[in-house]
């Protein structure tokens, strides 16, 4: 027989452990705590929308980034706080600002600049990114210089915007101008590739993440990253010309150029700096070879391709001066 | 006791049950109470159709636009994307969009999957590229493979006396449009995997400009007719990749494969010009054939990866093996009858292969929390396995064949299939001063090695210092200043022509005979150098509404200037440097502004010496017969525009932006004194203008209305182009195309329906 005690007693014992164990699956859930003992908010992103029920916070609800039922996503775990950390300091009533009270910020601040806090250290914020997204196109971002330039992932994506400025076609060479403001120039210059346009995006040739190839090229080298749209210049062919087989841009500018063609250089000039043979090769070109005064074969038109025309190489069997 | 003993159990019992409600109203006295149902499904989708005005009839305007002509355009745009609500058990998305699809230039892309699971895409895109409008030329059948002259043609020695050429001209565009349609998936079959692919076919259409040339007088003395010939290529592009993905390692293996195909595979065309003087070489109306682009495969394995050495270290790598193929049929040595072969092909195919390879690795690790370290090496090897045979060359079609048992015939020729061996090594380190300061600096070694080539082995030495002031505030910015040495091999001027020639030929020769270029030309990019190259940006951000940016940099190479023989030739000092200043202004939450200046300048120097007469001892030199050329860019930009939402209570939207350009390239020649009086060469200059305004009008909350208007203005002065008619040279049948200048207005006005 239990007696009535007993029953109470035992009662209470499972009440006890109700509230203990009652008390974790609220927290499972939707709470808990991180590594360091903060906790995370019960409702989640719920809670968060309470103040944040506007551009550009709540429009993360448009994004691959919020689905619950991918497993990989922040939102399958804490939600905001998957990304922004475990904020209960951030979960206070707002500050009376008459007051001279400041809220405090969540636990990361992403981006270059926050207007209202200080924004977390770069490699802390990164620290969030990488560990779901260091595989792929950013295999190499340790070590490559966005990284060590101090570049935090959100000083170019804007992960809360429905369509990603930086991953629009249109758009894009806008966010790369930001720092890179001589491209940017460049760009204006009267040969180039349809940037502007969006026909072509730094991207097609840049892995912004690093990359195992120079200058963060895309592919292993500049020729080969050439090769993707200009596969024709690719060979081999039978008449090579060597710095054109060894590196496009000895003669080429590809974010545009002063000359056509975006040569870096006017024809004949860029020849002469390699080629000083015997008899045209060798001559000085000048004024008097422009109309009125005279006309030059290698100033008019297309300079020595109006002769060299196979320049990229030949493969004709009479072609090693790639004429043919 | 038992009675206490139950009341503190039930007493802390209902302490642990309500500490969450503890908690949440601690929290929830603000926050906690349900705020929102779970947001709904997200449709973010417009269509947007309108007419588009411009008053430009030029092809360079609509270069790369689709609005090369003057007139009236339908234009649409849409975006379609389907997302499942945040908390669905479905992943299920689309993305459908449309752009210019009334253009030239449009595209289309869809995508449909399962996030987490899979995705497949569709897409399609179209790039004009306008370069020559109503080029001129006299050839019957311009633009394609096979052409020929008029009957009426009159032809002569040179251009200029090739009257009534003006009569027999035609008008021919010069443009091609690029049309890529692909498809891809990825798939992850199982946790941490991923499989992907994906093909494209493009095809390449048009017309393009290209020189043919016959030769007279025994074939040193060249006639050149610029001919508009077809473009028909065709790419195929295919990838497959998988990926095994953990927070510890990653692991990527891929295959990439590329076919190019050229459906013509050669110009046919008949020469323009008579022989005169009586000449062996090419006569009026001879055939002459010109090998275009030939087809080609490529392939390439690579296999990357990475590993996480806990939190502060990691390695990386990166390793691939490809092959570069072509075999196209040759074409014969000539097809005029004028020059028979005597001398079969060595081959029927070049059977070019170049295989490459290329490792990459790098160590990075944060021993301790301020310091970072990097270890970087790259291997990158191009051997190029193409065959080297004899061929007797037919010179431009103006003397008889080689003759390959003649050693003192030097048009057998045999070729340079160059190889290149690179080895670079990076060593950096980082190391934060402060919260704020962050010095940095890195050693690189790199060693190229090549084949066939003046420099048998070049060393790079580069050592480099960086100061951060990282963005934690209101000023943020960087310095670094690198500097490198090259130093090579020997350099031996006349291997590539000793390399090109046949052994038989090069026994006869001179040794002031064995030299092709000036024994004097060092060729900058395996030349001795030192490099100096500083560069800089700050930033301030004085307050929420207002920053600040001044960027810059100047880079100074200076290549080896001395030979044995007395002062080398060809580029000697390379400088360019460049200066921007960007302000943003952002008055109000619902306006931005900014502005810039960029300004840079390139300067090239550069000599030379005239060697017009025959051949003569090398050492002998005429002081008065060496020249210098400098090449000096200069080139502002300027940049400035307005960005305002929500005007009229939300209803209208403004954006606008001015930008100018300005290049000025100055090339300024001396001659020596033995040399003809020397002109100044007009400048290079191009001037644009470009001011766009575009407005939207929000009628209702899922309807507006944009009103665009665009204003272009392009001026170049280019002394290749100006007055430069198709008779302007003697030797040269040009295509009359002049300096491209143009003046554009164009209004837009589109409805936007969102759903």
């Amino acid at each position: 027989m239990i007696n009535a005690s007993n029953r109470k007693m035992k009662l209470s014992g499972a009440l006890l452990l109700l509230g203990i164990f009652g008390s974790f699956p609220v927290f499972a859930a939707d709470g808990g705590t991180d590594e360091a003992g903060r906790e995370y908010a019960l409702k989640g992103a719920k809670t968060c929308l309470k103040c944040h029920d506007e551009y550009p916070v709540k429009n993360i609800f448009q994004t691959p980034h919020v689905q619950k039922a991918d497993k990989r996503t922040p939102f399958a775990a804490h939600e905001c706080e998957s990304c922004h950390g475990a904020s209960p300091d951030h979960l206070i009533e707002p500050p009376k600002k008459d007051q001279g009270e400041k809220h405090k910020p969540p636990h990361l601040v992403f981006g270059l600049k926050s207007k209202n806090y200080k924004v977390s250290s770069v490699d802390d914020q990164n620290k969030v990114c990488l560990g779901c997204h260091e595989s792929g196109i950013r295999m190499h971002w340790r070590g490559s210089q966005h990284q060590s330039g101090d570049v935090p992932c959100a000083a170019c994506h804007a992960i809360h915007q429905p369509k990603d400025p930086v991953l629009v076609k249109t758009d894009q060479a806008e966010v790369c101008f930001a720092c890179h403001t001589d491209k940017r120039a460049q760009l204006r210059r009267r040969s180039r590739h349809p940037i502007r346009e969006g026909k072509v995006v730094c991207a097609d040739c840049h892995n912004p993440h690093g990359s195992a190839g120079r200058t963060l090229l895309v592919k292993n080298t500049v020729n080969e990253t050439c090769y993707q749209c200009h596969a024709e210049k690719r060979g081999p062919f039978l008449w090579e010309h060597q710095p054109v087989r060894e590196d496009c841009t000895n003669c080429h500018n590809p974010h545009g150029s002063t000359q056509q063609r975006m040569l870096v250089q006017r024809t004949p000039f860029l020849c002469n700096n390699c080629h000083s043979e015997r008899f045209h090769p060798s001559t000085l070109r000048d004024g008097s070879g422009l109309p009125p005064v005279g006309a030059d074969n290698r100033l008019l038109g297309k300079g020595c391709l109006n002769c060299h025309s196979k320049i990229h190489g030949s493969n004709h069997p009479s072609g090693p001066r790639f004429t043919r | 006791m038992n009675k206490l003993k139950y009341n503190l159990y039930v007493l802390i019992a209902v302490a642990f049950l309500s500490s969450n409600n503890v908690i949440a109203q601690e929290e929830g006295g603000f926050m906690l109470e349900e705020v929102t149902e779970a947001p709904a499904p997200v449709y973010f989708s417009f269509v947007e159709g309108g007419g588009i005005y411009s008053s430009a009839d030029s092809f360079k305007f609509g270069e790369y636009n689709g609005l090369e002509e003057e007139g009236f355009y339908a234009n649409f745009n849409f975006g379609v994307s389907l997302l499942t609500a945040y908390d669905d058990n479905s992943t299920q998305y689309a993305d459908f969009s449309g752009t210019n699809v009334g253009l030239d230039n449009r595209s289309l892309y869809g995508e449909y999957g399962q996030q987490g699971r899979y995705s497949v895409y569709a897409e399609y895109d179209q790039i004009p590229h306008n370069r020559l409008d109503d080029a001129l030329t006299p050839f019957v059948g311009a633009g394609t493979n096979n052409q020929t002259l008029p009957a009426s043609f009159s032809p002569t020695a040179t251009v200029t006396t090739q009257l009534p050429l003006q009569s027999t001209l035609n008008q021919v565009d010069v443009e091609t449009d690029r049309y890529t349609a692909g498809a891809g998936f990825t798939w992850i079959p199982l946790e941490n995997w991923q499989l992907r692919g994906n093909y494209h076919h493009q095809i390449k259409d048009g017309t393009e400009t290209l020189a043919s040339i016959f030769a007279q007088g025994g074939g040193g003395n060249l006639r050149s007719s610029i001919l508009v010939v077809p473009v028909d290529y065709q790419f195929d592009e295919a990838d497959v990749g998988v990926a095994y993905t953990t927070k510890q390692y990653q692991v990527d293996l891929s295959y990439h494969f590329s076919y190019f195909n050229n459906s013509e595979g050669a110009v046919n065309w008949r020469n323009p010009f008579n022989e005169g003087g009586g000449g062996t070489g090419a006569r009026f109306n001879d055939p002459g054939l010109i090998a275009t682009a030939p087809d080609n495969t490529a392939h390439q394995v690579t296999l990357s990866g990475g590993y996480n050495f806990g939190a502060t270290s990691r390695l990386s790598g990166s390793f691939s093996w490809g092959q570069m193929l072509q075999s196209d049929s040759f074409y014969n040595y000539s097809v005029n009858p004028r020059f028979p072969i005597t001398t079969l092909l060595p081959r029927g195919d070049l059977d070019g292969e170049i295989q490459t390879l290329f490792a990459n690795l790098n160590f990075t690790t944060r021993p301790i929390r301020n310091l970072s370290l990097g270890a970087h090496y790259t291997y990158d090897d191009r051997d190029n396995q193409s065959p080297r045979d004899v061929y007797s060359r037919i010179r431009n079609d103006a003397s008889a064949q080689a003759d390959p048992t003649d050693p003192t015939d030097e048009n057998n020729r045999v070729p340079r299939p160059y190889s290149l061996e690179r080895h670079k090594v990076e060593l950096d380190a980082d190391y934060r001063l402060t919260r704020i300061f962050k010095l940095g600096a890195g050693y690189e070694f790199e060693q190229i090695d090549r084949d066939l080539s003046e420099v048998d082995s070049t060393r790079e030495h580069t050592g480099k210092v960086k100061l951060s002031l990282t963005p934690y505030g209101s000023t943020s910015g960087w310095i670094k200043y690198a500097f490198s040495r090259r130093t090579g091999d020997d350099y031996v001027t006349n291997l590539p022509f000793v390399e090109g020639q046949t052994a038989a030929h090069i026994a006869t020769l001179t040794f002031d005979e064995l030299f092709e270029n000036d024994p004097t030309l060092l060729k900058w990019y395996m030349n001795d150098r030192d490099k100096h190259d500083v560069k800089g940006n700050i930033n301030f951000t004085p307050a929420n509404t207002v920053s600040l940016g001044l960027t810059g940099g100047v880079s100074l190479s200076d290549y080896n200037d001395s030979t044995t023989l007395g002062p080398s030739l060809g580029l000697r000092k390379d400088t360019r440097g460049y200066g921007t200043f960007d302000l943003g202004l952002y008055p109000t939450e619902n306006i931005d502004t900014y502005a810039y200046v960029t300004y840079e300048r390139i300067q090239r120097e550069q000599n030379g010496y005239e060697r017009n007469t025959v051949v003569t001892p090398l050492s002998v030199r005429d002081p008065g017969r060496f020249w210098d050329l400098d090449t000096i860019d200069d080139v502002y930009s300027l940049g400035t525009g307005v960005n305002i939402r929500d005007l009229m209570g939300g209803r209208v939207d403004i954006n606008a932006d001015y930008t100018f350009s300005y290049a000025d390239t100055e090339i300024d020649p001396v001659g020596g004194t033995t040399l003809q009086p020397v002109f100044d060469l007009t400048h290079l200059t191009t001037r644009t203008h470009s001011f766009n305004i575009t407005g939207d009008y929000r009628l209702r909350d899922n309807m507006k209305v944009r009103l665009a208007y665009l204003f272009e203005y392009f001026k170049t002065r280019d002394f290749s182009l100006s007055q430069v008619y198709p008779d302007s040279l003697n030797n040269v049948l040009l295509l009359g195309n002049t300096d491209p200048n143009y003046t554009a207005h164009v209004g837009w006005l589109s409805f936007i329906y969102e759903f």
